[in-house]
């Protein structure tokens, strides 16, 4: 009885799931919805980069649902339903399953790997084999071993003597009999369930994983005849995952949602074998090759990697770029968010970039101008910043959701080619919101401040000053344009504009602005005088 | 259960000789555990064991205690019995520790004629391990492996103080001889447990279906079987060090704490709640495991729009509102102390399908509180703040501070039907006065103002007050 008890205590040690009567295994979904988020705006352009970079933990970054159906087969009376397939990246405590007709007892997330490491460390006790080739003649002997020592260097019992595996020089293995309980190749997600009666189902698993991301890119082509330009906006979906998506509806959602800090796949637990021989030095140690004859000092310690060794695979970015224009994603409404659904299921396989188009206008209006502040004396001249400006309306052509992104625009070089005029981002644009790009500077339209006079004066413990400029506006281009001068100085106590040569209007940004046209190869001067009470 | 583990049984029949020979081990684990897990990675754990134990002095080992056990906390417990020291040792079996306990001993050789393949045996003394083994062979002195000839080594014995496991052991002062039930409680860390929530929003309805989980995660090193767990909600004291490294410290980062005054419902225990699983579990090492805590059907839940600005200054750009949904545990199922946790929201979308619209985290709610779960930005509902003007509104110095600000929100939408939106300026100061508000306004506190602003559909509102305040 004695030993009885000892060894039913110790099995429930060694194999915490011999309990369970009946396991059925669903291997893979029938299908899947994958829906990608994020929870940040991302840029394509430093993405790609970031994936190029052997550390990179993207598959760590990111967020989709993926929405499985799965045919299982639910064991009656007491048992577990394990599901393998899943991404890579999944979160397991978010895991919603649903359409099983049973009573769920707990769902388990199982993470710990099998490694050499681990085989040895979970074997103590186990009775192995130990089989060893003699380096002269070849042949192998084979011995009954009791593991009593596991990861750190492992010492076998070997009739009723004590050895060390792999400190003896000679070539010898260990010859398990079977995989201990509760080690798999990945993190495992299963439910113990209890039913009436048995039966196949079609179940729906929806999770959360990492390592999905998506990014809206754009490309606006100006036709400066007419102020117009046409606008294309291209969906970038990235799978940095190990886990590949056949033939998936695809939807992305557009919007900045709110993602917990927890809502991250377990990191899977891989042990290190560090085999700690004793001293091996001699007395020719380092003197010449003799002593390498089998006998080198340990080697140190691997060093414990951050990233487990079936992640490394995944960072080797060999990124597939698949680009798929013909057909354009529809947008529908998702909460208070966008969802753009692609026109029909893809293939997002692992570690691929696609892209899809998701929007097409043609005609936008635009408006052109340059922009600069007035506040100080400029000992000389400024470039003014080139900002374009679009209203997303539809009497501007446009009139739909735009999820931040980039914006590459192009402009005709006047020899039926196309330069590029310059790139800038934006965040998400719902209807009726002004999109205001900027592109640099513009060496041919500048400004330049002129202090006029500069006064103060106090009347009992109020102080004002008086600020009286004159801006004059060059413009080299042999066309006329627009500047839009601020008023930098009207988010100071007590502004209030005394005298101005163009009147001034409070335009989008919340700023006054004065509005001025430049002939071509001409100038245009502002007259300006402001207060400000302190 | 015997029949089930036929396989096994025979492996370990077979070592289980060659186990009692040498080490004294003990019994090999808890004949009942039970575990009480608490949010802040600790846990306690009461481990009783049916230990036949001599009358007078003797020694106990403990294998397969928690492998993060904080040896400072456990207490043993059994009639007549009183605990002489404790031991917690971690030197572990290794090739190396074995080598360096032979040193004076004699230990077996066995090389191997790389030329012939014959073995020869010899008994040997081990002087000294140090950066290399000196041996004694008879009346020679040598060095293990000098020659690189493979030689192994065979050990008689294992020292008693090397183990493969960090393991506990207790002197025992017993009256009497005698199996009896003891019971041995301690602390360990790599325990914890958090509460993970779906929320099933419907908008339309104006409800939400709320199930719960208990999320209980176990890196401590050991396993657990059938183990009768409970989780307590509520944070105790803890002090220093919890010792080792946690890989991943449980994030709560509170954004609510319930104001709820009902009680909840479940036994509450020193301010904190407790909450025992309906049947015991195995916790696994390196597992997740869920174990389900709350269904709620038909929760009344509203969403609302937030934008905080703090400050007074124009914003260039429109500034997304905040989404919240918002409902009480106060009624039915709900009716209960939420554990702190990650609330994940589900919508329907266009095809009817539910799509995850975000998550947030909730602090220990007590039953009627108000919950609010942000799950993200508005695409479409947007705050534009601006400064229309700043002015001091007196001229003596006392009151240099005091400023009168026009403030004027553009409050736009862009969805197909009207909203309202919350628009709370933050950052007022001492004496505020509001006047000329075209929508008026509550003081949230003396710091806040709130204004609800209603916005028709596809339309804008312009909010507009002037605010004086500080000085």
């Amino acid at each position: 009885m004695r030993r009885l008890l000892a060894i039913t205590t110790a099995l429930s040690l060694l194999a915490p799931t011999v309990w369970a009567q009946t396991e059925s295994v669903s291997a893979r979904p029938d299908g899947a919805t994958v829906v990608i988020y994020r929870d940040r705006p991302v840029d394509t352009v430093a993405l790609m980069e970031q994936s190029r970079q052997s550390w990179n933990r993207l598959d760590r970054q990111g967020l989709a649902l993926i929405v499985e159906t799965r045919t299982v087969d639910l064991p009656a009376g007491e048992g577990i339903i394990r599901f393998r397939g899943l991404a890579t990246g999944v979160v397991p405590q978010s895991a919603v399953l649903e359409g099983l007709p049973a009573h769920v007892v707990e769902r388990n997330a199982d993470f710990d790997l099998l490694s050499p490491a681990s085989l040895m460390e979970k074997s103590i006790g186990e009775v192995v084999r130990v089989v060893r080739t003699n380096p002269a003649t070849g042949e192998q002997v084979e011995k009954a071993a009791v593991i009593r020592a596991g990861a750190q260097g492992a010492v076998l019992e070997i009739d009723g003597r004590f050895e060390a595996l792999d400190c003896s020089g000679q070539t010898e293995r260990v010859v398990f009999d079977r995989i201990p309980e509760g080690l798999g190749d990945q993190p495992t997600l299963s439910v113990r369930t209890r039913a009436e009666r048995a039966g196949r189902y079609t179940v729906t698993l929806a999770y959360l994983t990492t390592g999905l991301q998506w990014s809206a890119d754009y490309v606006a082509r100006l036709d400066p005849t007419d102020g117009t330009l046409d606008l294309t906006g291209w969906v970038t979906l990235a799978n940095f995952g190990g886990t590949g998506f056949p033939d998936a509806p695809v939807q992305v959602v557009a919007g900045t949602l709110r993602k917990d800090a927890g809502t991250t796949p377990v990191e899977p637990l891989v042990r290190y074998q560090q085999n700690q021989c004793w001293p091996q030095g001699t007395t020719t140690l380092g003197s010449g090759e003799l002593a390498n004859y089998g006998a080198a000092p340990p080697a140190p310690p691997p060093p414990p990697a951050p990233a487990p060794m079936m992640r490394m695979a995944v960072q080797e970015a060999a990124a597939d770029i698949v680009v798929t224009g013909s057909r354009v994603a529809r947008q529908g409404e998702l909460g208070d968010y966008k969802i753009y659904t692609l026109p029909e299921p893809t293939t997002v396989a692992a570690r691929q970039t696609k892209q899809v188009r998701f929007l097409e206008r043609e005609g936008v209006t635009y408006e052109r101008v340059y922009r600069a502040g007035v506040l100080n004396a400029d000992e000389e001249a400024q470039p003014t910043a080139i900002v374009m400006k679009l209203r997303n309306e539809e009497g501007a052509g446009l009139g739909v959701a735009l999820p931040g992104g980039s914006v590459a625009v192009m402009q005709p070089d006047g020899a039926g080619g196309v330069l590029l005029a310059g790139q800038d981002r934006f965040e998400d644009k719902g209807v009726g919101l002004p999109v205001r790009l900027a592109f640099g500077e513009s060496p041919d339209v500048r400004v330049q401040t002129r202090l006029v006079k500069s006064g103060r004066s106090t009347r009992g413990a109020v102080t004002t000053e008086r600020t009286e400029v004159e801006t004059t506006v060059t413009n080299a281009r042999s066309e006329p344009v627009t500047v839009e001068l601020v008023a930098d100085a009207a988010m100071q106590r007590g502004f209030r504009i005394r005298s101005q040569s163009v009147r001034s209007r409070v335009d989008d940004t919340g700023y006054p602005v004065w509005t001025l046209s430049v002939p071509a190869n001409g100038a245009t001067t502002l007259k300006a005088a402001w207060t400000t009470t302190d | 259960m015997i029949r089930a583990i036929g396989p096994f049984a025979l492996a370990l029949l077979l070592a289980a000789p060659a186990v009692a020979q040498q080490v004294e081990e003990g019994p090999g684990g808890p004949d009942r555990v039970s575990l009480t897990v608490y949010n802040q990675n600790i846990a306690l754990v009461e481990d009783v064991r049916n230990l036949n134990v001599p009358a007078g002095r003797s020694r106990q080992e403990f294998p397969s205690v928690s492998a993060s056990i904080r040896p400072e906390t456990v207490g043993l417990s059994g009639r007549g019995l009183s605990v002489v020291e404790q031991n917690f040792d971690y030197d572990l079996l290794t090739p190396g520790k074995l080598m360096e306990s032979a040193v004076g001993n004699e230990i077996g050789i066995v090389r191997t004629n790389p030329g012939s393949g014959a073995q020869s045996t010899e008994r040997a003394r081990v002087l000294a391990a140090n950066q290399g083994v000196v041996l004694q062979i008879g009346d020679r002195i040598e060095v293990l492996r000098d020659d690189g000839v493979p030689t192994r080594v065979i050990f008689d014995r294992v020292p008693q103080n090397l183990r493969p496991r960090p393991t506990l052991s207790v002197t025992l002062d017993a009256e009497g001889a005698g199996r009896r039930e003891t019971t041995l409680s301690y602390l360990t860390s790599g325990l914890t447990w958090k509460a993970d929530y779906v929320a099933r929003f419907d908008e339309k309805a104006g409800k939400l279906d709320l199930t719960g989980w208990v999320t209980l995660t176990n890196n401590s090193g050991a396993t657990f079987s059938n183990a009768q767990t409970r989780v307590v909600a509520g944070d105790v004291n803890l002090i220093g060090n919890q010792g080792g490294y946690n890989p991943r410290p449980p994030v709560r980062v509170s954004n609510t704490r319930g104001n709820g005054t009902q009680s909840g419902g479940q036994g509450a225990l020193a301010d904190v709640y407790v909450y025992p699983l309906p049947e015991a579990v195995t916790v696994a090492n390196n597992q997740t495991k869920q174990v389900g805590l709350i269904d709620a059907a038909g929760v009344p839940a509203t969403k609302r729009y937030l934008r905080v600005v703090d400050g007074f200054y124009s914003a260039e750009e429109p500034i997304a509102a905040e989404v919240g949904v918002i409902f009480a545990n106060e009624s039915g199922n709900a009716a209960r102390a939420l554990p702190a946790g990650v609330i994940r929201v589900y919508v329907k979308d266009e095809a009817g399908e539910p799509r995850f619209i975000g998550e947030s985290q909730v602090d220990h709610s007590p039953a009627g509180s108000e919950i609010v779960v942000t799950t993200g930005d508005a695409f479409d509902v947007t705050v534009q703040p601006r400064l229309v003007s700043s002015e001091r509104v007196s001229k003596r110095l006392v009151d240099y501070f005091r400023t009168r600000y026009a403030m004027e929100y553009t409050v736009r939408n862009a969805r197909p039907e009207p909203v309202t939106v919350e628009v709370r300026q933050r950052g007022l100061g001492r004496d505020t006065e509001l006047t000329d508000q075209s929508i008026e306004g509550e003081m949230r506190d003396a710091r806040t103002v709130v204004w609800r602003v209603p916005v028709p559909a596809n339309g804008e509102t312009k909010l507009t007050a002037t605010i004086t305040t500080g000085g």
